[in-house]
Formats: C-alpha cells, sequence, structure tokens
C-alpha cells in the first residue's frame, strides 16, 4: 500500500513540478511574484477545450499549439505590463498580478460562464497495473513533466541563453556589467515560463474540468513548491513537487484527507525556519 | 528578509482567500422600467454570482428570475410588480456586506438566497439583526434553522433530511435488494469539510448507528482537492459494501473518476444532492456515472404524486426554462422555483403589511399540503422540534444515474424508474 501511496504521489507531484518550474524561473529571474500564474494554467485549459471541441484536436496534440501561443501571451504582457514591475516595490507587484489574476478569471467567468468543461477520451479511466495501479493519464502528464523540466534544466546549464538567464538570477547587476541584456532575458523568461502553464494546462485537461477557479486550487501548492525546493532553481522544483505530492497521498491515506493541507503547510514553515533559501537555492536568494 | 518573504507569502494567502470578493450590484427590473418604484415591490436576492460557486449561484438566481417574470405577467403581487435586487456574495465576508446593502440601502422586506450553507450562515445572521425576513431557498445546513433566529425561514429540505433519505433508502431498498439484514451492511462516510458535508456526514452517522449499519471510517476532505486516490485506496481496504458520500461538483467527479480508475467497485455509492446532482457531473464522466444513487430534492416525480394544479405548474416551468435557458431543470433549480412559488404566490399576497412582521406571519400560517407543488413539496413550518423555520414538508426522494441521466427511483410513489444496482461501473 506505501508503495502505491507513493507512486500516486510522485505522479502528481510530477504536474506540481512542472508548474513550479514555469514559476520559479520568473520568481528566481525578475524577482516578480506571479500570482496569476495559476490563471495562466486556466487560460490554457480553456484554449485546449476550445481546440479539442471546435477542431477535434487531442488534448495531448494540442500541446504544440497551446504552449507556443501562451509563449506569445507570455511574451506580450511583459511588454505592457509585467516588465514595468521589475524593480517595483512588493506591495506594487501583488497588486499588479493579484489584480491580472482576477481579470482573467472574470473574463473566463464572462466568456466561458461557471460551467466545468471537461474533455472525455477512453483514456481517462484507463489504468496501468504493475501491482500498484497507475492512471494512464496521470502517468503521460508525468513523464512530459519530466522530460520537459530536465530539457529547461539542460537549457539553463549548458546555452548561452541559458547561463545568461542564470547569470541574472545570480545578480543582475553583474549580468548586465558582463554584457547581458538583461531586459531581453526578462522577457524571455517571462515568456517561458507562461509557456509552461500552457503546456501543463494541456496534459491536465483530461484529468481535471476547466472552470474560472481552477487555478487557484494549484498556486498555492505551486508556491510551496518553488519557495520549498529554492527561488529559481529547477532540480529544487522538481523534488519540491514530488515531495508535496508525496506529503498529499500518504498523510490523506494515513490521517484524514481534511489534513493535507496542514501537512505540507507544516513542513512548509519548517522549512522557510531551518532553511529559508530552500534545498537547492543559493543563500540570498530569498532576499526579494 | 526571510520575515519578508514569509509576510508577503501570508499576505498573498489572505489576498487570494478574499480577492473574489467584489460585490456587483445590478437591480433587475423585471417588469416594464416606465413603472415607478411605488408600484414596484423589491425582494433581495443574494446567490454567489462570481467566483468558485457561481455555477449553481447564477443558476439559482434564474430561477428566482424566471418565477418572478411568470407572476409579473400575471399582473405581479396584488397589483405589484415585482423588482428583484440582485446581489452578489462569492464569499462569507460579501454575504454580509451584500445583506448589509440589500436591508439599509434598497431596504427590501425580504430577502431571498443563498445556494451555500457557508454563505447563508453569513448573509441570515445580518437579516436577523436588522431584523428582516430571510427565505432560504436551497442551502441545507442543518445549522441555518437550529439557531433560533425568527426571521430565517427554509422551504427547501436541511441536510440531515437529506443524511436520513440516504439512510432510509439503504433500509428499505438496499439491504433488501443484497438480500441481507439492514444491520449486516458495512459503510464509509466520505464527505466534504464545510458546514454542508458535514451536516449530512453527522446525521448519516447517526441514523447508521440507529439502523446498526456498521461504519468502517468517517472521512472529510477540502472540495478544493486535486486528488482523493488516498482515500479511494483506504476503502479498497476496508472494503465496505457502501460509501456514503457528499461533494461539490470538482471533488464529486474526481471520486468517480479515480473511485474507476483504481478499481474500487462498492456495492452501492449512495451520495447526497451537491456535485452528484449536477448535469456537469454527467457530462464529465458520461458512463462511469451510471449507478450512482444520489438524494435530492425531487425533479419529475411521477406526476400520480402531484395534484393537477402542480402538473400545469411543472409543465409550465419545464418548458420556459427549457426554452430561455437550453438546460434540463434540475431538483436543484426546482428548490428555488418552489421557494420564489411559495413566496410570490402564497406568502406575500396574503401578507397583511408588507414588512417584516406581515410576512413572518403569513409565513408561520403558510399550509400547503404534500403534492401542491411542482416537485411534489409541500409547505408546513413550526413542526420540527428546535427548527422551527424549517419546512416538514420538504420532500427528499433518491435518484440514480441511468444511461447518463438522473432518475428518480425510490420512494415508490415519487417514482418513473426502476433503481439497479448492477449499473456502477458496469464496462
Amino acid at each position: 500500500m506505501i508503495l502505491q501511496l507513493l507512486t500516486g504521489g510522485i505522479l502528481i507531484g510530477g504536474v506540481y513540478a512542472l508548474m513550479a518550474v514555469g514559476l520559479t524561473l520568473i520568481f528566481g529571474v525578475m524577482r516578480i511574484v506571479n500570482f496569476a500564474h495559476g490563471e495562466f494554467v486556466m487560460v490554457g485549459m480553456y484554449l485546449t477545450f476550445i481546440l479539442y471541441s471546435v477542431f477535434g484536436i487531442n488534448p495531448y496534440l494540442s500541446v504544440l499549439i497551446v504552449t507556443p501561443v501562451m509563449f506569445l501571451l507570455g511574451w506580450m504582457l511583459n511588454a505592457v505590463l509585467i516588465k514595468r514591475l521589475v524593480g517595483a516595490p512588493h506591495v506594487t507587484q501583488i497588486f499588479v498580478t493579484v489584480g491580472l489574476s482576477m481579470l482573467l478569471m472574470s473574463l473566463a467567468l464572462i466568456i466561458f460562464g461557471a460551467d466545468y468543461l471537461s474533455v472525455r477520451s477512453d483514456l481517462t479511466t484507463q489504468v496501468i497495473d504493475l501491482g500498484v495501479l497507475l492512471g494512464v493519464p496521470q502517468v503521460i502528464a508525468f513523464v512530459i513533466s519530466m522530460i520537459v523540466s530536465i530539457a529547461i534544466f539542460i537549457f539553463l546549464k549548458k546555452t548561452f541563453t541559458g547561463k545568461a538567464i542564470r547569470a541574472t538570477t545570480q545578480n543582475r547587476h553583474s549580468a548586465t556589467l558582463m554584457g547581458v541584456d538583461v531586459k531581453k532575458i526578462y522577457a524571455l523568461t517571462f515568456a517561458i515560463g507562461t509557456a509552461l502553464t500552457g503546456l501543463c494546462a494541456a496534459i491536465l485537461l483530461p484529468i481535471y474540468p476547466a472552470y474560472p477557479t481552477i487555478g487557484l486550487g494549484f498556486v498555492l501548492m505551486t508556491f510551496v513548491v518553488v519557495v520549498m525546493g529554492g527561488l529559481g532553481s529547477i532540480p529544487g522544483a522538481l523534488i519540491g513537487g514530488l515531495i508535496i505530492g508525496i506529503i498529499e497521498t500518504v498523510s490523506a491515506y494515513y490521517f484524514d484527507p481534511g489534513w493535507k493541507e496542514a501537512f505540507y503547510f507544516v513542513i512548509f514553515i519548517l522549512i522557510l525556519l531551518v532553511r529559508p533559501q530552500g534545498f537547492f537555492g543559493q543563500i540570498g536568494a530569498e532576499e526579494l | 528578509m526571510r520575515l519578508k518573504l514569509v509576510t508577503l507569502l501570508l499576505a498573498v494567502f489572505i489576498v487570494l482567500a478574499g480577492c473574489s470578493s467584489g460585490g456587483n450590484t445590478e437591480e433587475d427590473a423585471s417588469a416594464n422600467d416606465g413603472d415607478s418604484n411605488k408600484e414596484n415591490l423589491k425582494i433581495g436576492a443574494l446567490f454567489p454570482l462570481t467566483g468558485s460557486l457561481a455555477l449553481l449561484g447564477n443558476e439559482s438566481y434564474e430561477g428566482i428570475k424566471l418565477v418572478a417574470d411568470v407572476v409579473n405577467e400575471d399582473g405581479g403581487i396584488n397589483g405589484k410588480q415585482i423588482s428583484l435586487v440582485k446581489a452578489d456574495a462569492p464569499d462569507a465576508t460579501a454575504a454580509q456586506s451584500e445583506a448589509n446593502r440589500l436591508i439599509s440601502q434598497e431596504k427590501v422586506p425580504v430577502i431571498m438566497g443563498t445556494y451555500a450553507s457557508g454563505l447563508s450562515l453569513a448573509a441570515t445572521q445580518v437579516a436577523e439583526r436588522n431584523n428582516v425576513v430571510y427565505v432560504e431557498s436551497n442551502a441545507v445546513s442543518d445549522e441555518i434553522t437550529e439557531r433560533g433566529f425568527e426571521n430565517v425561514f427554509r422551504i427547501t429540505e436541511s441536510a440531515s433530511m437529506q443524511g436520513d433519505a440516504a439512510v432510509n433508502f439503504t433500509n428499505e431498498f438496499l439491504a433488501p435488494d443484497f438480500g441481507v439484514n439492514t444491520d449486516e451492511l458495512t459503510a464509509v462516510v466520505m464527505h466534504e469539510e464545510s458546514s454542508f458535508g458535514t451536516a449530512v456526514a453527522t446525521e448519516i452517522e447517526k441514523k447508521a448507528e440507529e439502523m446498526g449499519i456498521e461504519l468502517l471510517s468517517i472521512d472529510s476532505y477540502n472540495s478544493e482537492t486535486n486528488d482523493l486516490s488516498s482515500t479511494i485506496h483506504k476503502y479498497k481496504e476496508l472494503n465496505p459494501d457502501i460509501v456514503y458520500a457528499t461533494s461539490y461538483i470538482n471533488d464529486s467527479i474526481l471520486f468517480i473518476q479515480q473511485a474507476k480508475q483504481l478499481n474500487f467497485k462498492p456495492k452501492a455509492i449512495v451520495t447526497t444532492s451537491g456535485g452528484y446532482a449536477l448535469s456537469d457531473f454527467g457530462k464529465a464522466l458520461g458512463s462511469d456515472a451510471n449507478g450512482v444513487y444520489v438524494a435530492d430534492a425531487p425533479a419529475n416525480p411521477n406526476e400520480e404524486a402531484l395534484t393537477e394544479k402542480a402538473i400545469e405548474l411543472k409543465e409550465e416551468f419545464t418548458k420556459r426554462w427549457e426554452e430561455e435557458q437550453g438546460t434540463p431543470l434540475t431538483g436543484q433549480t426546482w428548490r428555488v422555483i418552489n421557494a420564489a412559488l411559495v413566496m410570490f404566490t402564497e406568502v406575500l399576497p396574503n401578507a397583511e403589511t408588507l414588512d417584516t412582521e406581515g410576512i413572518r406571519n403569513a409565513l408561520k400560517e403558510v399550509d400547503i399540503p404534500l403534492g401542491e407543488l411542482p416537485n411534489g413539496s409541500g409547505v408546513k413550518f413550526n413542526e420540527i422540534e428546535g427548527q422551527p423555520g424549517q419546512n416538514s414538508r420538504a420532500e427528499i426522494v433518491m435518484m440514480q444515474w441511468q444511461d447518463e441521466e438522473l432518475n428518480l427511483v425510490w420512494p415508490d410513489d415519487f417514482k418513473t424508474s426502476e433503481a439497479d444496482n448492477s449499473l456502477l461501473f458496469n464496462e
């Protein structure tokens, strides 16, 4: 049973991890707390739903469309709004990104209503039985999440642009001095972070229905994951996501499921007290 | 500096928790706008029209509006046109402030609402303090009518009546159908942790104990959850005959989907209202929804249980709702329509004065026999010990998802279809 719980936790944790990778990039590089991150997932889910219901495109295929569209959306949002927030006081950042989140939720409510829109395919309740039961859509989501997270990690480590992004995370002033075009890096980071939410959205739609407030359920968890793993750290987001997933399933089984939020928030607070930079964060990175 | 981050995150959780509390206000003059205000009778309609509860909040409002339109077309209440004053209450704080606004600024003599129990508990408190009548159309938590408030009346059933029905159905139909005595059955109770789920679960627990049903586990969870697999694994090991479940929509879909996926198949899943009764539940799950039982206020009962007038009303409202909304009229919307019918055609026309005292007295006098309302219910207050504001004649029936639609299967005099235990998770 514990094996079943662990695999269940790892599968759901993989999805949290992918969401957290986007957030941690933005958080780490731009020092902007993006509270609209969950709503980007929601927008992506509606986009995927439209592609499915109007054009009959399989959600997994629509990754190829939704991800670039969200990349563009992220780029545009950065150009008109987000770039003005870099270096602005926290209160301003909160107002703007929370405002953006409310705006997106209300728009979704106006356009799509409060209905729960879901994509049904035969895959939805399929399982792989390996002694432990693995849901097929969950496995697909997990595998894609892992591949993409690792790809992003390699991109940051190996490519020149990736290195420029990391340099900006470490110290934006020194990076500027070294000739990194910080503004461009910001735009790119925000667009990548947003594109990742689109990717998440497409692989989540076969599991969860789309509705205007679905982002709220995910975004709190994602923040916990990001802080736990360390701001700006991709491996941190991965491991943080998996840990939260496991805490959820194990605590819900052995205690009351109503307690699972309490469990991971207690762990979250403990980590903030003992190791405020998170597992993999560099010391000082938590100073916003 | 590290404190800053903690403070920041705390601030966020607070902001996110409160961020949906925008106040939408809009006066909906259902009739000719040319009428002067004196000819209109203002009624407050308070529902969650935005936020996570918006789906049914809006549907509830449309239910009241439909009845107001019909009554207005027939000449209104003693010549006065009903004018609904819309109030949006996405959370408890907004429910209180909107109730305050309806009372102090709009000066409505009666407020109708609320769909969600948590919101109702908040809003009714304001109404009671300001001595204004509050008629609850579709929030079911017992607590609403248990607090000894003299201005709060509920026309639909209470959560404990739902729990009661779930266990009675087990006793009268399931046990004989399984070929065992009721006291040989085992069950688990899974409920979302708000006022609604807790009230239902408490009643099921009490009633199951009386009947000798052994409860193996009682689990509460947050309805916003992303995963219920751990609970399902636990149930697989406990192997109960029956699962009693109370959920909102998101979690109801998740539970059935994951139960199917993880190959958990109890003999029966008996749910109470909430998400399980919604058409989105059926749409999301398709044939996987089949077999699930839902205790709910009746929609489309067998016409033999209705009076002629009730059949007429039922047909009229079903037709108009489908024309205007394009969706089937569910038990949940019937609750609101019933409440509005009772208020607009029985209570308000017969109230001596259109103030708190007049309306309250008229409510206490109402005596509608069973079967007179289009869903088979009647209305009578002051009959339940400790809950004088609860309608004792609110009907509650058992429906079952069959061929991807909800059919009424119990009790016998209401049923339009036969209950069938073999439908659950049947390929």
